[in-house]
């Protein structure tokens, strides 16, 4: 066995890692080779020194440090998964805004007061359901109950309002039933006399308004 | 510690460490301070090594059982506890070193084995404990400079296999290498820390 050969094996010979056979063969060269028995020495001393070093000793209160920090770590955003980190994320980045809070804040107040202004008129304006219809838009039937919670089974469509005839109404082009409808049927919710306040769900798929006819004593929807 | 705990700790004691894992996955807290103080030494000593500074490896260490609890359901059965917190510990005090610009507190080497003197009562009675002379001392921080004056890929594998004492088998799944490469780069390291250590180790030899 050469010399390189031989060193090549010291490290596995200290760590017991050679086969039977390699080993006798490297022990046999050492028994020859006194550069080579000195090398190994070296090495069996250098791994004594690396077994002999002191462990540095760990506080009492590692385990204790551990836990705290799992705990701060448990409550910091960039843990959590999913959606809650990008909500508790997103909840720092609008707290560190000292500037954009108020900023955005008057702006939203600006806006609100504008819309405000803008409606005030017709705010103003608007009068309440009961309000008579200059002309009846749609003719009630005759025959039909001028109160009532149940539709009749020939509605086209189902109502909240009971008992009103919306054929003619179906008959109008949507401009013309547009043009003959007043402002303040538009809300989307209505009085009725019996329910209360209702959605102005209208009956002939498309809604506009209801209202109380004085003149037939109904209620009637556009 | 309160009885109910007490009893769930002496019932967790016998558990191997992969099922102390599967503990802390189901969210037992007794499970992973038994973890901690099973591994608190030999990760705090391997990171001190390392880096070869106390206090920072004492903040590193905890950091590798942070990593350990917050990753908890990244571990796989499959592989050995004790491989992956060493993954995770070398990986962290890789770090460690390549944050650093130089490393800290660490004087010439040469001057440092000027000052060992004769190292046979250091080599003869290892057993580490208060009485260790302050030549021993000398000694000690003359290897550490060495093993810090290796390269890197011959400074991990000695660290993993003479100081922590993982077999070949383990320090391939730990830093991820071929064992036939493991094996090279520990003779080499330990060749190379002979030469670098030879005024100690020739001391000895002669006295």
């Amino acid at each position: 066995m050469k010399c390189s050969k031989a060193r090549s094996l010291f490290s596995a010979y200290l760590d017991k890692d050679l086969t039977f056979e390699e080993q006798g063969r490297l022990e046999e060269h050492l028994c020859g080779c006194s550069d080579c028995a000195a090398e190994l020495g070296g090495m069996t001393r250098v791994q004594s020194l690396l077994h002999g070093l002191t462990p540095i000793e760990v506080g009492e209160d590692f385990c204790e440090r551990v836990q705290r920090r799992v705990r701060e770590a448990q409550d910091r955003p960039e843990t959590l998964p999913g959606w809650d980190r990008g909500v508790r994320e997103a909840w720092r980045w609008w707290q560190r805004q000292v500037w954009l809070r108020p900023a955005l804040g008057a702006a939203l107040g600006l806006v609100a007061g504008v819309l405000v202004g803008v409606n005030a008129p017709q705010l103003a304006g608007r009068s309440p359901v009961t309000t008579s219809v200059a002309a009846p838009i749609v003719a009630v039937s005759a025959s039909a109950p001028t109160s009532g919670t149940s539709a009749p089974a020939a509605a086209p469509h189902a109502s909240p309002f009971s008992g009103i005839d919306l054929s003619n109404l179906a008959a109008l082009s949507d401009s013309a039933r547009l043009n003959a409808v007043p402002e303040y049927v538009l809300e989307p919710y209505v009085t009725d006399p019996q329910r209360g306040l209702v959605p102005a769900t209208g009956a002939y798929g498309r809604t506009v308004g209801a209202d109380w006819d004085d003149q037939n004593d109904a209620y009637v929807t556009f | 510690m309160d009885p109910e705990q007490e009893r769930s700790r002496v019932g967790l004691v016998d558990l191997p460490d992969e099922d102390l894992m599967e503990r802390i996955v189901e969210g037992n807290e007794a499970a992973f301070a038994l973890l901690v103080r099973r591994y608190q030494a030999k990760v705090t000593n391997l990171v001190y090594r390392f880096i070869y500074d106390r206090d920072r490896a004492m903040e590193i260490a905890q950091e590798v059982f942070l990593r350990v609890f917050l990753h908890r359901k990244r571990y796989r059965r499959s592989g050995r506890f004790s491989t992956w917190i060493y993954t995770i510990a070398v990986n962290l005090a890789k770090n460690e070193i390549r944050r650093r610009s130089r490393l800290r507190g660490v004087t010439s080497l040469d001057g440092l084995l000027e000052a060992t003197g004769d190292s046979s009562a250091f080599l003869e009675d290892a057993t580490p404990g208060p009485d260790r002379t302050a030549q021993q001392h000398r000694v000690e921080e003359a290897v550490m400079t060495a093993i810090h004056r290796l390269p890197a890929k011959y400074r991990e594998v000695i660290l993993l296999r003479d100081i922590q004492q993982l077999t070949y088998e383990e320090i391939e799944q730990v830093l991820s290498i071929p064992g036939g490469t493991v094996r090279s780069r520990i003779n080499r390291a330990r060749a190379v820390l002979k030469r670098m250590l030879e005024p100690v180790v020739e001391r000895r030899r002669t006295s």
